[in-house]
């Protein structure tokens, strides 16, 4: 405590992997208004396979459908950034919160009433019990607005259950259940981390039509676990310090403790696995348009390009420069994690 | 010491290699672009699948790839054909040299078994069971047991190849019991429903459905010239010749006799790139189908035209788009005639194929002249005709799409197009779709799936528009399963929801009709027919693009699937 950290100052290498990084979200940024504004990559196949630097129209050439290609890699830079960095921030933050909330409570610090457990129990199986006639006579009637009546119900008998008296004999303070919080949390990142996240991906992706948002949220419910590990090894860390114990007696809220104190020692493993998460990303939403599951045809995206190029040996454009694309984005991610790495080893008292 | 280590393993790594034994006789390495799945010669199934049980089972006709003309195999000659009134009967007599694995000859009864099987209730047979729904019974001769006479209603030119054009099962295998045997086939039929609740026929079926008859490798073996000796799942597929074949002393001159290579080999490769680098690497000695670019590429190249033949061949595969005309939307000939509008069909030839393909106007591939209807044109690519198309059907252009007013609804023209995920040719057909459709405010969503997944979504009807391959030959004019609105019930074949009463007495017609000149009319008649109604838009019929390996002699490649005689390559060491 007390010693100063030194300031790093960047590397040529980080410079230029945080200047490719800020050009590939600038370009995702411009595909993502081009796209609202109804633009595709469009299809002339009187122009297939035109070599690159032949033509100011098509500068990087076409591919084999006669789009252009420059356009269509702006394009997949939006689908690689959509893939890598929305559900992994989302994924990130539910793992921190879920970490930390079990390195804090532990298996008996949150406790609920059994009147609530049994409310919840009770309109969970109220719900789906009459799903199914709902739905029959939705479809039958069609009666679409019966769904939110439906649903309604269920939330106001929700509302008055929870608030109403609890009757005698369960009485709160006598029969509360503590939630094991930690070792529910464990257990699930133990089964999870042991499918391969490709796998997994390949899997989850089989439930739903394939979608852009719908590949999103799969990859936000694949990449929460390791966030969630980190942050709860560093708040059971952290909650032995003595100054912890100090804000804990003086009565500060948690809010403040965990800003103050515990996410300034977190942010730098945190960070420094969204770096690497975020570059395997792009391979894995590389690899998933590559096999061709996951990303609808429609959605341009590097993978289907090199897939695309397997085909033709004499169009090495097609395969160049998605390639260099893929590559130079990753790398810089990766850079860019190594920096946040060694900060976070530089600023470790157990480096 | 660690030189002295490296060095010695690899002595004994280069020893190991010295002693690895040669092989006797080359395999033939065949691509399969997909596994067989099953190989119950009952169930429908898919091109690889009835490729196989081909050189495994054998039918008592079959057809010379070459000359396409219709040969007795297990029958000893073609059939005598007798017509009396409306029933028409095919006398057969079987090979006295045919015999079964266990060597019991192959006998008539084996054959009444066979159809019998076809024609039974709770058996996954119900495709084979439309189709030869025209063999009403079975005649046997207690005095030649290698006689039988198929009866058949009505008479027409197919039934010469169709009514012996069924696999001929072992009858000690698939009914050990003689559970089928003392039921003549005519009460198979005609008690259809009540054998369907007798117990005795349940077990039976449960027996023949379980899963070894479908892969086991004591089940599945018929009367043919290979055995299955090993199947791994989504891999590999091995056929070994028979060593003791009863064909080999029949061969002489008779090519459907061939059986040349002692061992096949199908290499389950789905992925197009893997099988081409396997080809390459000549890993591989056929490759069909190749995608149409490093066809082309290969065949411009020196190094692969010293090492393989290629070949495009016409086939009869007929590529289309169905349009679902069960939903609301799409139930009128009108709408359905706007999205063919919005085909560009000589442009998906020249670009996805290279040229390689037939433009069609309908069923008939453009090769059978006498059939095909040349004065009718595919519908052009004409966005213009599309708009005046949809409006005429009550569709109006807003800024949301287009709408219509269905009852009290507005209904959008907003359609999903399935095809087979993975397949890049039937991606680029339906991005190139999407495209013409969205030029005209029609948003098409995409879907690619899984070929049971579709299959599924087909028989439930839950789909707009898909883009499939139907495979077809030049022997059989009979649609009535694929376009009869007997068949549109869920499940059936007609997924379109295609016909008319017109439409469907033009198909009994023609499935009939025996006088080829008035059936030539008919089929025109049922082009013109579908072109109106629109619930297929017809892009083309495929050119099979292959590779053959120059180590193979005799080849003979034909527009008929596989598309290629196997049996008939010789592979020179």
């Amino acid at each position: 405590m007390g010693k100063e950290i030194k300031k790093r100052t960047f590397t040529r290498g980080e410079k230029l992997s945080l200047t490719w990084f800020l050009l590939f979200s600038g370009a995702a940024l411009a595909a993502q208004a081009i796209t609202l504004f109804g633009q595709e990559p469009q299809a002339h196949p009187e122009r297939a396979f035109l070599p690159p630097f032949t033509s100011v129209a098509h500068l990087l050439g076409t591919d084999h459908l006669g789009r252009d290609l420059l356009f269509y890699l702006l394009l997949s830079c939006r689908t690689a950034w959509l893939l890598a960095i929305p559900p992994l921030s989302l994924a990130t933050l539910l793992g921190v919160v879920a970490g930390t909330s079990a390195a804090i409570l532990g298996n008996s610090g949150l406790k609920v009433s059994l009147w609530k457990i049994l409310v919840l129990l009770f309109l969970g199986f109220l719900y789906f019990y009459f799903k199914g006639a709902v739905n029959w006579a939705i479809t039958t009637y069609s009666l679409s607005y019966l769904r939110y009546g439906y649903e309604g119900v269920l939330v106001f008998l929700l509302f008055l259950l929870w608030g109403m008296k609890v009757p005698k004999g369960l009485k709160r303070g006598k029969n509360e259940v503590a939630i094991p919080i930690e070792g529910a949390l464990l257990k699930i990142i133990n089964i999870w981390s042991t499918l391969p996240k490709l796998l997994l991906l390949l899997i989850l992706s089989a439930f739903t039509p394939f979608s852009l948002y719908s590949l999103m949220g799969w990859i936000c419910v694949t990449y929460w676990v390791l966030p969630a590990r980190i942050a709860r090894a560093s708040v059971l860390q952290l909650k032995e310090e003595t100054y912890y114990e100090a804000t804990r007696a003086l009565g500060i809220p948690f809010r403040k403790v965990f800003v103050q104190f515990l996410w300034p020692s977190i942010k730098g493993p945190i960070l420094t696995n969204f770096c690497f998460a975020a570059s395997g990303l792009l391979g894995i939403g590389s690899t998933l348009a590559y096999l061709g599951i996951g990303i609808p045809a429609d959605v341009p995206s590097w993978g289907k390009l090199l897939a695309n190029a397997r085909y033709s040996y004499e169009a090495w454009w097609i395969f160049l420069f998605p390639a260099i694309t893929l590559l130079f984005s990753i790398l810089s991610l990766q850079t860019l994690g190594n920096r946040f790495s060694a900060r976070s080893t530089q600023a470790s008292v157990t480096k | 010491m660690k030189n002295y280590c490296a060095n010695s393993l690899g002595i004994i790594f280069f020893w190991l290699l010295s002693c690895t034994a040669p092989t006797q006789e080359p395999a033939i390495n065949i691509r399969l672009a997909q596994d067989p799945e099953s190989l119950h010669p009952l169930s429908p199934g898919s091109a690889p699948k009835i490729q196989i049980l081909n050189y495994l089972f054998q039918s008592l006709l079959a057809t010379e790839l070459k000359d396409k003309s219709i040969q007795p195999l297990l029958a000893a000659e073609l059939p005598l054909i007798e017509r009396k009134d409306s029933m028409s009967y095919f006398t057969f007599e079987i090979r006295p040299e045919a015999q079964w694995d266990n060597g019991s000859p192959v006998t008539a009864h084996d054959v009444a078994l066979s159809l019998k099987l076809i024609h039974s209730p709770l058996l996954d047979n119900e495709r084979w069971r439309a189709q030869f729904d025209f063999i009403k019974d079975i005649k046997l001769y207690s005095s030649h047991p290698k006689r039988l006479t198929i009866v058949c209603s009505g008479y027409s030119t197919e039934m010469k190849l169709m009514a012996g054009d069924f696999f001929v099962l072992p009858a000690y295998i698939f009914d050990p019991n003689s559970v089928l045997s003392s039921i003549p086939l005519k009460l198979v039929r005609d008690k259809f429903d009540s054998l369907a609740t007798s117990n005795t026929f349940k077990s039976y079926a449960s027996f023949i459905n379980q899963k070894a008859m479908a892969r086991d490798t004591s089940f599945v073996k018929g009367s043919g010239p290979y055995r299955l000796s090993n199947w791994k799942t989504g891999q590999i597929l091995i056929l070994d010749k028979k060593s003791n074949w009863w064909g080999n002393k029949v061969s002489k001159g008779k090519s459907v006799f061939n059986s040349k290579p002692s061992k096949i080999v199908f290499q389950v490769i789905p992925d197009n790139a893997a099988a081409l680098l396997a080809l390459k690497t000549k890993q591989l000695d056929l490759m069909d189908n190749i995608p149409v670019v490093p066809f082309i590429e290969m065949k411009k190249d020196k190094k692969y035209n010293q090492a393989f033949n290629f070949y495009s061949s016409p086939s009869y595969d007929l590529a289309f788009i169905g349009i679902n005309g069960n939903k609301s939307y799409l139930k009128d000939n009108l709408t359905r005639q706007a999205l063919a509008h919005l085909v560009n069909i000589p442009e998906l030839i020249q670009v996805l194929q290279g040229g390689f393909a037939n433009s069609t106007v309908g069923i008939v591939h453009p090769h059978e002249k006498q059939y095909y209807h040349t004065n009718l044109k595919p519908f052009p690519f004409d966005v213009k005709e599309a708009h005046r198309l949809l409006n005429k059907a009550g569709w109006k252009q807003t800024p949301a799409g287009w709408k219509r007013k269905n009852g009290r609804n507005d209904e959008t023209l907003t359609l999903s197009l399935l095809y087979r995920g993975g397949n890049s040719e039937s991606e680029n057909i339906a991005l190139l779709f999407k495209q013409n459709a969205q030029s005209l405010g029609i948003k098409i969503n995409l879907q690619a799936l899984e070929s049971s997944q579709i299959g599924e979504k087909l028989n439930n009807r839950d789909y707009d528009l898909f883009i499939r391959t139907l495979v077809g030959n030049p022997y059989s004019y009979n649609f009535i399963h694929l376009f009869h609105t007997s068949n549109t019930h869920t499940g059936g074949a007609n997924v379109t929801g295609f016909g008319t009463p017109a439409t469907d007495e033009l198909l009994e017609r023609i499935a009939k009709e025996e006088d080829p000149a008035e059936k030539a009319v008919l089929l025109k008649k049922l082009q013109e027919k579908m072109q109106e109604e629109s619930n297929l838009i017809f892009l083309y019929f495929l050119q099979n693009k292959m590779a053959i390996s120059k180590q193979i002699d005799s080849v003979v490649v034909s527009g008929i699937k596989p598309g290629y005689d196997v049996t008939r390559f010789v592979k020179k060491k």
